[in-house]
Protein backbone atom coordinates (compact mmCIF):
# COMPACT_ATOMS: atom_id res chain seq x y z
CA UNK A 1 0.00 0.00 0.00
CA UNK A 2 2.69 2.55 -0.87
CA UNK A 3 2.33 5.84 -2.55
CA UNK A 4 4.99 8.48 -3.01
CA UNK A 5 5.74 10.35 0.20
CA UNK A 6 4.29 13.80 0.54
CA UNK A 7 6.48 16.53 -0.90
CA UNK A 8 8.14 18.81 1.65
CA UNK A 9 6.04 21.86 2.32
CA UNK A 10 2.84 19.90 1.90
CA UNK A 11 0.91 19.31 5.09
CA UNK A 12 0.91 15.91 6.73
CA UNK A 13 -2.16 13.74 7.16
CA UNK A 14 -2.92 15.22 10.60
CA UNK A 15 -3.14 18.72 9.17
CA UNK A 16 -5.21 17.63 6.20
CA UNK A 17 -7.55 15.82 8.52
CA UNK A 18 -7.93 18.92 10.65
CA UNK A 19 -8.62 20.88 7.48
CA UNK A 20 -11.51 18.56 6.63
CA UNK A 21 -12.91 19.36 10.05
CA UNK A 22 -12.75 23.05 9.30
CA UNK A 23 -9.60 23.95 11.15
CA UNK A 24 -7.42 25.62 8.53
CA UNK A 25 -4.49 27.67 9.79
CA UNK A 26 -3.42 30.53 7.58
CA UNK A 27 -0.19 29.03 6.23
CA UNK A 28 -2.05 25.92 5.18
CA UNK A 29 -4.74 27.98 3.49
CA UNK A 30 -2.04 29.81 1.55
CA UNK A 31 -0.36 26.56 0.57
CA UNK A 32 -3.62 25.17 -0.70
CA UNK A 33 -4.11 28.11 -3.01
CA UNK A 34 -1.21 26.96 -5.16
CA UNK A 35 -0.73 23.25 -4.48
CA UNK A 36 -2.85 21.17 -6.81
CA UNK A 37 -1.90 17.88 -5.19
CA UNK A 38 -3.11 19.04 -1.79
CA UNK A 39 -6.28 20.49 -3.23
CA UNK A 40 -7.01 17.15 -4.77
CA UNK A 41 -6.22 15.25 -1.59
CA UNK A 42 -8.39 17.51 0.52
CA UNK A 43 -11.23 17.10 -1.95
CA UNK A 44 -10.88 13.32 -1.71
CA UNK A 45 -10.99 13.45 2.07
CA UNK A 46 -14.13 15.53 1.96
CA UNK A 47 -15.79 13.06 -0.37
CA UNK A 48 -14.84 10.22 1.93
CA UNK A 49 -16.60 12.01 4.75
CA UNK A 50 -19.59 12.58 2.53
CA UNK A 51 -19.79 8.87 1.81
CA UNK A 52 -19.50 8.04 5.50
CA UNK A 53 -22.32 10.43 6.32
CA UNK A 54 -24.47 8.82 3.64
CA UNK A 55 -23.79 5.42 5.18
CA UNK A 56 -24.75 6.79 8.60
CA UNK A 57 -28.08 8.20 7.43
CA UNK A 58 -30.83 6.89 9.72
CA UNK A 59 -33.49 4.73 8.04
CA UNK A 60 -36.91 6.09 7.15
CA UNK A 61 -39.44 6.00 9.93
CA UNK A 62 -36.90 5.35 12.66
CA UNK A 63 -38.36 7.89 15.01
CA UNK A 64 -41.93 6.60 14.63
CA UNK A 65 -40.84 3.04 15.23
CA UNK A 66 -38.91 4.02 18.33
CA UNK A 67 -41.84 5.99 19.72
CA UNK A 68 -44.06 2.99 19.15
CA UNK A 69 -41.62 0.64 20.88
CA UNK A 70 -41.33 2.96 23.86
CA UNK A 71 -45.11 3.08 24.16
CA UNK A 72 -45.33 -0.71 24.03
CA UNK A 73 -42.59 -1.19 26.54
CA UNK A 74 -44.08 1.40 28.88
CA UNK A 75 -47.47 -0.31 28.84
CA UNK A 76 -46.00 -3.75 29.49
CA UNK A 77 -43.85 -2.37 32.28
CA UNK A 78 -46.76 -0.66 33.97
CA UNK A 79 -49.02 -3.66 33.64
CA UNK A 80 -46.40 -6.00 35.02
CA UNK A 81 -45.57 -3.91 38.03
CA UNK A 82 -48.90 -2.36 38.88
CA UNK A 83 -50.93 -5.37 38.14
CA UNK A 84 -51.74 -7.38 35.12
CA UNK A 85 -55.03 -5.59 34.63
CA UNK A 86 -53.91 -2.17 33.53
CA UNK A 87 -52.82 -2.74 29.93
CA UNK A 88 -55.88 -2.20 27.69
CA UNK A 89 -55.06 -5.14 25.44
CA UNK A 90 -54.77 -7.45 28.40
CA UNK A 91 -57.88 -6.12 30.05
CA UNK A 92 -60.03 -7.13 27.13
CA UNK A 93 -58.45 -10.55 26.89
CA UNK A 94 -58.67 -10.98 30.63
CA UNK A 95 -62.28 -9.92 30.62
CA UNK A 96 -63.17 -12.70 28.23
CA UNK A 97 -61.05 -15.26 30.01
CA UNK A 98 -62.11 -14.44 33.53
CA UNK A 99 -65.72 -14.38 32.59
CA UNK A 100 -65.32 -17.86 31.19
CA UNK A 101 -63.37 -18.96 34.23
CA UNK A 102 -65.93 -17.53 36.60
CA UNK A 103 -68.64 -19.36 34.75
CA UNK A 104 -66.64 -22.58 35.01
CA UNK A 105 -66.15 -22.16 38.74
CA UNK A 106 -69.78 -21.30 39.25
CA UNK A 107 -70.87 -24.32 37.27
CA UNK A 108 -68.64 -26.56 39.33
CA UNK A 109 -70.00 -25.13 42.52
CA UNK A 110 -73.55 -25.40 41.40
CA UNK A 111 -73.03 -28.98 40.42
CA UNK A 112 -71.50 -29.78 43.80
CA UNK A 113 -74.54 -28.39 45.50
CA UNK A 114 -72.93 -25.37 47.00
CA UNK A 115 -74.88 -22.23 46.65
CA UNK A 116 -73.05 -19.42 44.96
CA UNK A 117 -72.22 -16.74 47.44
CA UNK A 118 -71.24 -19.19 50.16
CA UNK A 119 -67.67 -19.61 49.04
CA UNK A 120 -67.40 -17.08 46.33
CA UNK A 121 -67.47 -13.37 46.28
CA UNK A 122 -68.21 -12.25 42.80
CA UNK A 123 -67.89 -8.61 41.98
CA UNK A 124 -68.84 -7.24 38.67
CA UNK A 125 -66.87 -4.21 37.73
CA UNK A 126 -66.29 -2.35 34.56
CA UNK A 127 -62.60 -1.62 34.12
CA UNK A 128 -62.01 2.00 33.25
CA UNK A 129 -61.49 2.59 29.58
CA UNK A 130 -62.80 -0.66 28.22
CA UNK A 131 -66.42 -0.51 29.26
CA UNK A 132 -66.33 -4.30 29.37
CA UNK A 133 -67.60 -5.75 32.62
CA UNK A 134 -65.46 -8.40 34.23
CA UNK A 135 -66.01 -10.80 37.01
CA UNK A 136 -63.51 -10.55 39.76
CA UNK A 137 -63.62 -13.64 41.89
CA UNK A 138 -62.16 -14.45 45.21
CA UNK A 139 -62.73 -18.01 46.25
CA UNK A 140 -61.74 -20.69 48.66
CA UNK A 141 -62.18 -23.29 45.98
CA UNK A 142 -59.84 -26.15 46.87
CA UNK A 143 -59.30 -26.83 43.19
CA UNK A 144 -57.54 -23.56 42.78
CA UNK A 145 -58.96 -20.09 42.58
CA UNK A 146 -60.66 -18.79 39.51
CA UNK A 147 -57.93 -16.21 39.22
CA UNK A 148 -55.35 -18.95 38.82
CA UNK A 149 -57.45 -20.64 36.20
CA UNK A 150 -57.74 -17.36 34.41
CA UNK A 151 -53.99 -16.72 34.64
CA UNK A 152 -53.23 -20.00 33.00
CA UNK A 153 -55.30 -19.03 30.02
CA UNK A 154 -53.59 -15.65 29.61
CA UNK A 155 -52.96 -14.44 26.06
CA UNK A 156 -49.24 -14.87 25.26
CA UNK A 157 -47.28 -11.62 25.25
CA UNK A 158 -43.92 -11.06 23.66
CA UNK A 159 -41.19 -9.87 25.99
CA UNK A 160 -40.02 -6.27 26.03
CA UNK A 161 -36.47 -5.36 25.08
CA UNK A 162 -35.39 -5.38 28.71
CA UNK A 163 -36.47 -7.53 31.63
CA UNK A 164 -35.44 -7.15 35.22
CA UNK A 165 -35.87 -9.93 37.75
CA UNK A 166 -35.05 -10.06 41.43
CA UNK A 167 -34.08 -13.50 42.66
CA UNK A 168 -33.75 -14.37 46.32
CA UNK A 169 -31.09 -16.96 46.98
CA UNK A 170 -29.59 -18.59 50.03
CA UNK A 171 -26.00 -17.76 49.29
CA UNK A 172 -25.48 -15.07 46.73
CA UNK A 173 -21.75 -15.59 46.27
CA UNK A 174 -22.21 -19.25 45.55
CA UNK A 175 -25.09 -18.56 43.20
CA UNK A 176 -23.04 -15.94 41.41
CA UNK A 177 -20.45 -18.61 40.65
CA UNK A 178 -23.10 -20.96 39.41
CA UNK A 179 -24.59 -18.33 37.17
CA UNK A 180 -21.21 -17.41 35.76
CA UNK A 181 -20.66 -21.04 34.89
CA UNK A 182 -23.97 -21.12 33.04
CA UNK A 183 -23.41 -18.05 30.90
CA UNK A 184 -20.95 -17.81 28.01
CA UNK A 185 -17.75 -16.02 28.96
CA UNK A 186 -17.72 -12.34 28.17
CA UNK A 187 -21.41 -12.28 27.40
CA UNK A 188 -22.52 -10.68 30.61
CA UNK A 189 -21.70 -7.82 32.95
CA UNK A 190 -21.72 -8.02 36.71
CA UNK A 191 -22.36 -4.98 38.79
CA UNK A 192 -23.93 -4.08 42.09
CA UNK A 193 -27.00 -2.13 43.04
CA UNK A 194 -27.92 -1.37 46.64
CA UNK A 195 -25.46 -4.01 47.78
CA UNK A 196 -26.91 -6.73 45.58
CA UNK A 197 -25.16 -8.39 42.67
CA UNK A 198 -26.70 -7.57 39.32
CA UNK A 199 -26.00 -9.63 36.22
CA UNK A 200 -26.78 -8.06 32.89
CA UNK A 201 -26.85 -10.38 29.92
CA UNK A 202 -28.34 -10.28 26.47
CA UNK A 203 -30.26 -13.38 25.45
CA UNK A 204 -32.95 -14.34 23.02
CA UNK A 205 -36.39 -14.59 24.60
CA UNK A 206 -36.26 -18.38 24.22
CA UNK A 207 -32.95 -18.60 26.03
CA UNK A 208 -34.27 -16.36 28.76
CA UNK A 209 -37.33 -18.54 29.32
CA UNK A 210 -35.06 -21.58 29.56
CA UNK A 211 -32.75 -19.82 31.99
CA UNK A 212 -35.65 -18.78 34.20
CA UNK A 213 -37.06 -22.30 34.14
CA UNK A 214 -33.71 -23.82 35.07
CA UNK A 215 -33.04 -21.41 37.89
CA UNK A 216 -36.52 -21.79 39.33
CA UNK A 217 -36.21 -25.58 39.24
CA UNK A 218 -33.52 -25.22 41.88
CA UNK A 219 -35.31 -24.71 45.19
CA UNK A 220 -32.51 -22.44 46.36
CA UNK A 221 -33.62 -19.79 43.81
CA UNK A 222 -36.83 -17.86 44.38
CA UNK A 223 -38.07 -15.46 41.73
CA UNK A 224 -39.44 -12.45 43.53
CA UNK A 225 -40.54 -10.42 40.51
CA UNK A 226 -43.83 -10.86 38.69
CA UNK A 227 -42.64 -9.75 35.24
CA UNK A 228 -42.57 -12.20 32.37
CA UNK A 229 -41.06 -14.63 31.74
CA UNK A 230 -42.22 -16.62 34.70
CA UNK A 231 -41.00 -20.17 35.30
CA UNK A 232 -42.97 -23.13 34.01
CA UNK A 233 -45.65 -21.05 32.35
CA UNK A 234 -45.49 -22.24 28.75
CA UNK A 235 -47.84 -20.26 26.60
CA UNK A 236 -47.61 -17.10 28.67
CA UNK A 237 -44.81 -15.71 26.51
CA UNK A 238 -44.94 -15.39 22.73
CA UNK A 239 -41.42 -16.44 21.80
CA UNK A 240 -40.11 -14.69 18.72
CA UNK A 241 -36.37 -15.21 19.04
CA UNK A 242 -35.70 -11.54 19.60
CA UNK A 243 -32.99 -10.30 21.93
CA UNK A 244 -33.78 -9.31 25.48
CA UNK A 245 -31.48 -7.52 27.84
CA UNK A 246 -31.90 -9.39 31.12
CA UNK A 247 -30.99 -7.87 34.47
CA UNK A 248 -30.81 -10.46 37.18
CA UNK A 249 -30.59 -9.09 40.72
CA UNK A 250 -29.29 -11.57 43.28
CA UNK A 251 -30.59 -10.87 46.76
CA UNK A 252 -29.03 -12.87 49.53
CA UNK A 253 -31.73 -14.05 51.92
CA UNK A 254 -29.15 -14.91 54.54
CA UNK A 255 -30.51 -18.43 54.86
CA UNK A 256 -27.73 -21.00 54.50
CA UNK B 1 -26.27 30.82 14.02
CA UNK B 2 -22.86 29.77 15.36
CA UNK B 3 -22.33 26.29 16.68
CA UNK B 4 -22.10 27.51 20.27
CA UNK B 5 -25.37 29.35 20.02
CA UNK B 6 -27.18 26.47 18.38
CA UNK B 7 -25.86 24.05 21.00
CA UNK B 8 -27.09 26.34 23.76
CA UNK B 9 -30.48 26.65 22.14
CA UNK B 10 -30.73 22.89 21.72
CA UNK B 11 -29.70 22.35 25.30
CA UNK B 12 -32.25 24.86 26.55
CA UNK B 13 -34.97 23.22 24.50
CA UNK B 14 -34.01 19.81 25.90
CA UNK B 15 -34.35 21.05 29.46
CA UNK B 16 -37.78 22.47 28.69
CA UNK B 17 -38.93 19.24 27.07
CA UNK B 18 -37.70 17.23 30.02
CA UNK B 19 -39.52 19.49 32.46
CA UNK B 20 -42.71 19.18 30.44
CA UNK B 21 -42.34 15.41 30.33
CA UNK B 22 -41.85 15.26 34.08
CA UNK B 23 -44.97 17.35 34.40
CA UNK B 24 -46.91 14.63 32.63
CA UNK B 25 -46.88 15.90 29.05
CA UNK B 26 -46.03 12.75 27.13
CA UNK B 27 -45.75 14.53 23.78
CA UNK B 28 -42.55 16.11 25.09
CA UNK B 29 -40.89 12.71 25.09
CA UNK B 30 -41.97 12.14 21.51
CA UNK B 31 -40.25 15.38 20.60
CA UNK B 32 -37.04 14.22 22.24
CA UNK B 33 -37.23 11.01 20.25
CA UNK B 34 -37.77 12.93 17.02
CA UNK B 35 -34.85 15.15 17.82
CA UNK B 36 -32.33 12.52 18.80
CA UNK B 37 -33.31 9.12 17.47
CA UNK B 38 -31.05 9.65 14.47
CA UNK B 39 -28.05 10.41 16.61
CA UNK B 40 -28.58 7.41 18.86
CA UNK B 41 -28.85 5.26 15.75
CA UNK B 42 -25.70 6.73 14.26
CA UNK B 43 -23.62 6.18 17.38
CA UNK B 44 -24.78 2.58 17.52
CA UNK B 45 -24.12 2.14 13.83
CA UNK B 46 -20.63 3.50 14.23
CA UNK B 47 -19.85 0.77 16.72
CA UNK B 48 -21.85 -2.11 15.25
CA UNK B 49 -21.73 -1.56 11.51
CA UNK B 50 -25.13 -3.00 10.71
CA UNK B 51 -28.49 -1.29 10.50
CA UNK B 52 -30.65 -3.84 12.28
CA UNK B 53 -28.52 -3.89 15.40
CA UNK B 54 -28.14 -0.13 15.31
CA UNK B 55 -31.90 0.33 15.21
CA UNK B 56 -32.48 -2.14 18.03
CA UNK B 57 -29.95 -0.33 20.17
CA UNK B 58 -31.55 3.01 19.35
CA UNK B 59 -34.89 1.62 20.51
CA UNK B 60 -33.35 0.32 23.73
CA UNK B 61 -31.71 3.68 24.34
CA UNK B 62 -35.05 5.45 24.36
CA UNK B 63 -36.81 2.73 26.31
CA UNK B 64 -34.16 3.16 28.96
CA UNK B 65 -34.33 6.93 28.80
CA UNK B 66 -38.09 6.82 29.13
CA UNK B 67 -37.80 4.81 32.34
CA UNK B 68 -35.01 6.90 33.83
CA UNK B 69 -36.03 10.38 32.70
CA UNK B 70 -38.34 11.07 35.66
CA UNK B 71 -35.23 10.83 37.86
CA UNK B 72 -32.92 12.77 35.54
CA UNK B 73 -31.69 15.77 37.46
CA UNK B 74 -30.12 17.62 34.57
CA UNK B 75 -26.68 17.89 36.12
CA UNK B 76 -25.25 16.87 32.78
CA UNK B 77 -26.57 17.69 29.37
CA UNK B 78 -29.30 15.41 28.12
CA UNK B 79 -27.24 14.71 25.03
CA UNK B 80 -24.18 13.69 27.05
CA UNK B 81 -26.31 11.28 29.02
CA UNK B 82 -28.03 9.94 25.93
CA UNK B 83 -24.75 9.46 24.04
CA UNK B 84 -23.31 7.48 26.92
CA UNK B 85 -26.33 5.20 27.08
CA UNK B 86 -26.12 4.65 23.34
CA UNK B 87 -22.43 3.86 23.54
CA UNK B 88 -22.86 1.45 26.44
CA UNK B 89 -25.71 -0.42 24.83
CA UNK B 90 -23.90 -0.55 21.50
CA UNK B 91 -20.81 -1.93 23.16
CA UNK B 92 -22.82 -4.51 25.08
CA UNK B 93 -24.45 -5.68 21.91
CA UNK B 94 -21.12 -5.74 20.18
CA UNK B 95 -19.60 -7.92 22.90
CA UNK B 96 -22.64 -10.13 22.91
CA UNK B 97 -22.47 -10.62 19.14
CA UNK B 98 -18.81 -11.47 19.44
CA UNK B 99 -19.29 -13.89 22.32
CA UNK B 100 -21.81 -15.86 20.36
CA UNK B 101 -19.42 -16.16 17.45
CA UNK B 102 -21.80 -13.99 15.54
CA UNK B 103 -20.69 -12.53 12.28
CA UNK B 104 -22.93 -9.56 12.65
CA UNK B 105 -20.22 -7.22 13.91
CA UNK B 106 -18.40 -5.58 11.12
CA UNK B 107 -14.85 -6.31 12.11
CA UNK B 108 -11.74 -7.29 10.28
CA UNK B 109 -8.48 -7.84 12.09
CA UNK B 110 -6.32 -6.42 9.35
CA UNK B 111 -3.31 -4.32 10.22
CA UNK B 112 -3.44 -0.81 8.86
CA UNK B 113 -0.33 -1.14 6.72
CA UNK B 114 -2.03 -3.72 4.57
CA UNK B 115 0.32 -6.65 5.09
CA UNK B 116 -1.50 -9.91 4.85
CA UNK B 117 -2.04 -11.52 8.19
CA UNK B 118 -2.85 -15.18 7.59
CA UNK B 119 -4.47 -15.42 10.99
CA UNK B 120 -6.78 -12.51 10.45
CA UNK B 121 -10.33 -13.68 10.18
CA UNK B 122 -12.30 -12.02 7.52
CA UNK B 123 -15.78 -12.20 8.95
CA UNK B 124 -18.68 -12.21 6.61
CA UNK B 125 -20.04 -8.78 6.41
CA UNK B 126 -23.72 -8.14 6.88
CA UNK B 127 -23.56 -4.81 5.14
CA UNK B 128 -20.70 -4.51 2.72
CA UNK B 129 -23.14 -3.95 -0.08
CA UNK B 130 -24.44 -0.55 -0.92
CA UNK B 131 -28.01 0.29 -0.10
CA UNK B 132 -30.28 1.35 -2.98
CA UNK B 133 -30.07 4.88 -1.67
CA UNK B 134 -26.30 4.85 -1.71
CA UNK B 135 -26.17 3.44 -5.22
CA UNK B 136 -28.22 6.35 -6.45
CA UNK B 137 -26.75 9.23 -4.51
CA UNK B 138 -23.04 8.43 -4.42
CA UNK B 139 -20.53 8.60 -7.24
CA UNK B 140 -17.97 5.90 -8.04
CA UNK B 141 -15.28 7.24 -5.78
CA UNK B 142 -17.64 7.51 -2.85
CA UNK B 143 -18.92 3.99 -3.42
CA UNK B 144 -15.39 2.67 -3.41
CA UNK B 145 -14.73 4.69 -0.28
CA UNK B 146 -17.51 2.79 1.49
CA UNK B 147 -16.13 -0.54 0.40
CA UNK B 148 -12.72 0.41 1.68
CA UNK B 149 -14.27 1.75 4.87
CA UNK B 150 -15.52 -1.73 5.63
CA UNK B 151 -11.98 -2.99 5.20
CA UNK B 152 -10.47 -0.63 7.73
CA UNK B 153 -9.49 -2.04 11.10
CA UNK B 154 -12.23 -1.51 13.59
CA UNK B 155 -10.70 1.22 15.75
CA UNK B 156 -10.09 3.42 12.73
CA UNK B 157 -13.43 2.75 11.16
CA UNK B 158 -15.30 3.46 14.39
CA UNK B 159 -13.42 6.70 15.02
CA UNK B 160 -14.08 7.99 11.50
CA UNK B 161 -17.74 7.02 11.66
CA UNK B 162 -18.26 8.71 15.01
CA UNK B 163 -16.61 11.85 13.67
CA UNK B 164 -19.36 11.95 11.07
CA UNK B 165 -22.22 11.55 13.51
CA UNK B 166 -24.22 14.77 13.56
CA UNK B 167 -22.90 17.31 16.00
CA UNK B 168 -20.48 14.96 17.71
CA UNK B 169 -17.33 16.86 18.63
CA UNK B 170 -13.83 15.47 19.05
CA UNK B 171 -14.17 16.02 22.78
CA UNK B 172 -17.40 14.04 22.93
CA UNK B 173 -15.92 11.22 20.88
CA UNK B 174 -12.87 10.97 23.09
CA UNK B 175 -15.12 10.99 26.14
CA UNK B 176 -17.33 8.25 24.74
CA UNK B 177 -14.48 6.06 23.55
CA UNK B 178 -12.50 6.67 26.71
CA UNK B 179 -9.41 7.79 24.78
CA UNK B 180 -7.31 10.91 24.83
CA UNK B 181 -8.26 13.67 22.46
CA UNK B 182 -4.92 13.38 20.64
CA UNK B 183 -5.42 9.66 20.15
CA UNK B 184 -8.80 10.21 18.56
CA UNK B 185 -7.58 12.97 16.27
CA UNK B 186 -4.70 10.84 15.16
CA UNK B 187 -6.89 7.79 14.60
CA UNK B 188 -9.27 9.78 12.46
CA UNK B 189 -6.41 11.32 10.51
CA UNK B 190 -4.91 7.92 9.84
CA UNK B 191 -8.24 6.47 8.82
CA UNK B 192 -8.73 9.27 6.33
CA UNK B 193 -5.20 9.04 5.07
CA UNK B 194 -5.41 5.30 4.57
CA UNK B 195 -8.70 5.52 2.73
CA UNK B 196 -7.34 8.26 0.52
CA UNK B 197 -4.34 6.15 -0.38
CA UNK B 198 -6.44 3.10 -1.15
CA UNK B 199 -8.68 5.14 -3.39
CA UNK B 200 -5.76 6.34 -5.46
CA UNK B 201 -5.15 2.90 -6.93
Amino acid sequence: MSTSPRPPGCPGSDDLSAAVDGSLPEELALHLETCVACQRDLATLRRIDRAVRARLAPPEGLSERIRQRVRESASVASSATAGWWLSPVVRLAAAVVITAAAVAVLTRLLQSGTAPGDNLVIEQEALPGTGAPTFKTVSTDPNGSAAEVAAGARTPRSLPGAVRHVWTVGNAAEKRDRLQAMLPKGSYDVGTADGNLVFTVRLTDRELQTLVDRLAADSAWQLASPELPQPRKPGSVALTGHDVRYSLVLVDSGVR
Amino acid sequence: MTTEMSNETASHEDRELIDKFKGGETWAFDKLVDKYSGRAYQIAYGILGNRQDAEEVAQDVFIRIHRALPKFRGESEFTTWMYRIAMNLARNKYRWNKSRGSQRNLSIDAPLDGTDDPDAKRLDVVEGRLSPDEKVSLDELEKRALEELDNLPELYRQALMLRNVDELSYEQISDLLGCKLGTIKSRIARARDELRKRLEV
